[in-house]
């Protein structure tokens, strides 16, 4: 009985700790978009996969970059180990200590202080910043991997040597190096390993062109997911779960200390795997090394996007440069804040960034004015987007998607006579049936038009009276407040109605009949995202010519298509068939988008306002 | 014996201003087998070092057949060493471990393999050839160590207590194994041991050092007979040694009466040690006897009783087939040649530590 209970609770945790992973693979062969509803087994998203540029490039930056800095690391792991070995006692403890530091310290400080030291040098980020990086936090796993090996060492090996009429190099190489070969080695797979799963240092070191798997793939976490990444993720889970259990068996295998041998006799089946990966990662790496190198960029023939993960469909790309001559250099990110962030320090040539975040980088001077003159297709955009409040004299961008925040609910569940108003979130009949954005611009702002006022008033008395409202909500009806959940319990009718997107809306409503969109009638939140050339762009042309691109009839369209945002584009409009045209989710009836503010960017007093507001609001 | 193959001239050594070796003259023949032996910490194992060329002596020189070899790494010495681990390169097998030295001179394929299969006879170890060395006994892996230093055709082959890890039985074995290679190959043997029989049993010369000096230089015959002094009596097997005065030559004072002996030249009324052998000490009746005691204890050794016999001045080691019950009051008498004198030299602290 005891045994059982022992063995029920090792399965539980093991349950606990790889059921993420499970659901991540499984739903890589979904045949649907859907993160909760299962559509039958595909291997698209792997075919999707390997036809994705972007994916193929960063995972070959990946590998390439986790290969020379494992080499490195391990080059100057083995030869810092065999110093420090050599040291007395005492000193060889202070250095093993400050070798465990960087492990220990935060990879956030890691990843910043980089970013620091390479600005304060004046070193580009690219591949070179990348390596160094990587090079530096995998050094310490290496020495502590090589120290036990020295410390087996017979302490008269290298005098032995000496004895036998080998000089200190032959003796380094003819007896150290292969005794400590096992230790050498699960140093360079573990210094792999850790350099392909880091994000977080990656994330501040990595230059436009050389963005590894890990960055692209959270950049592409935006308000959907593609089961694309499904599928990335698995590869790489599986490729880094392959490595680590050949260290593993290396460590726990009785003869491990022996396993160097295989480098000779070619008899230990763990020496021979380890070789075996090494040569298959050379022969990955170098080629693609190649590959990179040729493909450096130009500045005159090459456009620098910037755009939301997720958010353009990519063949275009490929159009753009064959129609253009232009190379993209196209690098994706998460957050208008992000994307903030990065623009101080970088230069791009497009960026793509949401309403108050246009209005937010005019108020800073950082964007250029736009010479619609080289961008003939502007006059294709509606104008119902043209000259809103975050750019009035249409000085600086050309919109690029829209859309509608709406309230998404179950026909099923709810009373068409509840239907219409903001009113639906506090009516007590759904009480813990209804949920609330969870971000304080999108759920103030909904009350704020719940109760007529702008979703832009600066009023510290309106801002009060809409979180007491938020509040209220929290304490009586709402389940809870939240934001990528509601993708998933919506459809599950785990809720009955919530505040979204209507893109999203769009992708829910195909998952589940029964769900359907309307966009309140006291006015909404219009958000359009806009594409802007930045002050520190190097190729205005190329940007001009970009955006010139996108907003072609067929550019457009294609793009609308893909990512289920509606185009601000008149020509794309008229393609749509009627019950499109006419569906609200889609194109909301005019004199309700009227009611609509965009959000402009607010006064520093009001951000603070809005950021106590809401944390007195979570407590 | 032959000409001088190697002279140390007035070695010092420090550690950290620490001296472990205070000025060590000493000269090697060629072909001898001379031992360096002593307690733990005396110095003998750093003069093996400055010999492999491991260590640079602080002051004073090294000489190989009149040639000062301070400076020459251990690489390009005619020296090779067997180390006390044994150090063998556990990544190679033991034919490839004994052709390491071989394939650094760059020999031809054909004679390394010669080479290495006639050694691994000379060590009895032929058919060992693939085997990986962390398989081996002890024994085995010593004799790997040895063929590998062996198969370099060293002039001088420096050996580490060499048979420290290895049983009693084994260790006898691997003494006579190893005088019989140094008889067969000619090479000068220079041998570290903290164990006085095997010293006894290996060597042409014995070279006695404590506290970083040498005590005593001499064949195995003259150390055992002729002490110079407590240290050395004490240190090789076991003695008694009684703190007395020498009268005159050939009379001695201690335990209370004069003892005639065979020394001279010590002076008159000088104090000195002296020192009986256990097994020169006869159990005698009371009457005729020139001591008395009462017996402590007994202990059976297998050849001999060794009894500890207490008279008023000194509890005697005695070694004897006699068995006499504890407690029974025996006579002692020992003849003057049995009497070794020694000048009080030798810090009282080194016999302390001989007994440590």
């Amino acid at each position: 009985m005891k045994k059982f209970f022992q063995n029920f609770y090792m399965a539980f945790i093991f349950l606990l700790l790889y059921a993420p992973i499970f659901v991540l693979m499984l739903f890589s062969f979904n045949d649907s978009k859907s993160r909760v509803v299962w559509h039958g087994f595909t291997l698209d998203w792997y075919v999707k996969m390997f036809q994705d540029s972007r994916i193929l490039h960063s995972l070959c930056v990946t590998i390439l970059v986790a290969v020379i800095s494992a080499i490195l690391a391990t080059v100057i792991g083995t030869a810092a180990a065999i110093g420090i070995h050599q040291m007395r006692r005492r000193t060889r403890t202070a250095y093993l200590t400050i070798n465990n530091i960087p492990m220990s310290s935060s990879d956030t400080i890691m990843g910043v202080s980089f970013m620091l030291l390479f600005g304060f040098i004046a070193l580009d980020k690219g591949y070179l910043t990348l390596i160094l990086a990587h090079v530096t936090f995998c050094i310490p796993y290496v020495v502590l991997n090589v120290m036990p090996k020295l410390r087996q060492l017979d302490r008269n090996a290298y005098e032995a040597a000496l004895d036998l009429g080998a000089t200190p190099r032959q003796a380094l190489w003819k007896v150290i190096i292969p005794e400590i070969m096992p230790g050498i080695v699960t140093g360079a797979i573990m210094a792999f390993t850790i350099s392909v799963d880091d994000f977080v240092v990656s994330y501040f070191t990595a230059g436009n062109t050389s963005q590894p798997l890990s960055v692209v793939i959270y950049s592409m976490v935006r308000r959907r997911i593609s089961p694309k990444i499904n599928a990335v993720s698995t590869v790489l889970f599986l490729f880094v779960l392959v490595l680590l259990i050949i260290v593993n068996l290396r460590q726990t295998h009785p003869k491990s200390s022996r396993a160097a041998h295989a480098f000779r006799a070619n008899r230990r089946p763990a020496g021979k795997i380890a070789m075996a990966v090494v040569l298959c990662v050379l022969l990955i790496g170098l080629p693609t090394a190649g590959l990179l190198a040729a493909g450096g960029a130009n500045e005159n023939t090459t456009v620098n996007v910037y755009n939301w993960g997720e958010y353009m469909d990519e063949s275009l790309l490929a159009e753009f440069e064959a129609q253009t001559g232009y190379k993209v250099v196209y690098t994706t990110y998460d957050a208008n804040e992000s994307m903030y962030a990065r623009l101080k320090t970088e230069s791009y040539d497009v960026i793509i960034p949401s309403d108050y975040m246009v209005a937010r980088l005019i108020d800073e001077d950082m964007l250029q004015p736009l010479d619609y003159d080289n961008i003939p297709n502007f006059d294709l955009i509606d104008e119902k987007y043209t000259h809103l409040e975050f750019d009035p004299d249409q000085q600086y961008s050309v919109p690029y998607t829209w859309g509608v925040v709406g309230i998404v609910y179950n026909q099923k569940y709810i009373d068409p006579a509840d239907l219409g108003s903001w009113d639906l979130l506090w009516n007590e009949k759904y009480a813990g049936q209804v949920a609330m954005f969870d971000n304080p611009r999108d759920a103030l702002g909904a009350a704020l038009k719940f109760q007529g006022h702008s979703q832009n008033t600066e009023d510290p008395d309106e801002l009060r009276a809409a979180a007491e409202l938020v509040r209220r909500g929290k304490e009586t009806t709402f389940q809870g407040l939240f934001m990528d959940q509601i993708l998933e319990k919506l459809p599950n009718e785990e809720l009955y109605a919530a505040p979204y997107y209507n893109g999203d809306a769009v992708t829910m409503m195909e998952e589940n009949e029964d769900l359907a969109f309307y966009v309140p009638e006291e006015g909404s939140n219009l958000f359009v995202d806009a594409m802007c050339i930045p002050k520190n762009a190097k190729n205005v042309e190329g940007a001009e010519a970009f955006i010139n691109f996108m907003c072609s009839t067929e550019a457009a369209a294609a793009n609308a298509d893909y990512i289920g945002y509606s185009s601000p584009q008149r020509e794309v409009y008229e393609m749509q068939p009627d019950e499109i045209k006419n569906d609200p989710v889609h194109y909301p009836d005019a004199a309700i988008t009227e009611k609509c503010d965009t959000f402009l960017n607010l006064s520093d007093e009001t951000n603070k306002l809005y950021t106590a507001l809401w944390a007195e609001l979570l407590k | 014996m032959s000409k001088h193959l190697i002279d140390l001239v007035n070695i010092r050594k420090e550690f950290d201003g620490e001296p472990i070796l205070k000025g060590i003259n000493l000269y090697i023949r060629d072909r001898e087998f001379i031992t360096l032996l002593g307690p733990s910490g005396c110095g003998k194992t750093t003069t093996l070092r400055i010999l492999g060329g491991f260590e640079s002596p602080t002051s004073g020189e090294v000489l190989f057949e009149g040639r000062r070899m301070n400076d020459i790494p251990p690489y390009k010495r005619e020296i090779n060493t067997v180390f006390q681990r044994y150090a063998l390169f556990p990544h190679l097998n033991v034919a490839e471990n004994v052709a390491f030295g071989l394939r650094i001179r760059k020999l031809p394929e054909q004679e390394i393999q010669t080479k290495v299969s006639r050694m691994l006879e000379l060590v009895g170890l032929r058919g060992f050839e693939k085997r990986d060395v962390t398989s081996l006994s002890g024994g085995q892996q010593q004799r790997v160590a040895i063929a590998r230093a062996l198969v370099m055709e060293p002039r001088v082959l420096l050996l580490d207590e060499p048979l420290g890890a290895l049983d009693l039985k084994l260790r006898k074995e691997m003494q006579i194994e190893l005088k019989r290679i140094q008889q067969s190959t000619g090479i000068t043997f220079i041998y570290v041991t903290h164990d006085q029989e095997e010293a006894l049993t290996m060597s042409d010369t014995v070279v006695v050092m404590n506290h970083g000096q040498i005590q005593q230089i001499g064949t195995p015959t003259d150390i055992y007979n002729e002490p110079v002094n407590a240290f050395v009596a004490d240190f090789i097997g076991e003695s008694n040694i009684i703190p007395g005065v020498m009268r005159r030559d050939r009379l001695v004072h201690f335990c209370g009466r004069d003892f005639e002996c065979v020394d001279e030249g010590f002076g008159e009324d000088t104090p000195v040690d002296v020192v009986i052998r256990p097994e020169d000490l006869k159990i005698v009746e009371t009457d005729r006897a020139q001591l008395t005691g009462r017996v402590e204890s007994i202990v059976f050794k297998g050849v001999h009783y060794e009894m500890m016999i207490r008279s008023e001045q000194f509890t005697f080691m005695v070694h004897s087939t006699l068995c006499e019950p504890v407690g029974k009051t025996v006579g002692l008498a020992v003849v003057p040649f049995d009497i070794h004198i020694m000048q009080k030299s030798a810090p009282s602290a080194d016999r302390m530590e001989a007994e440590n």
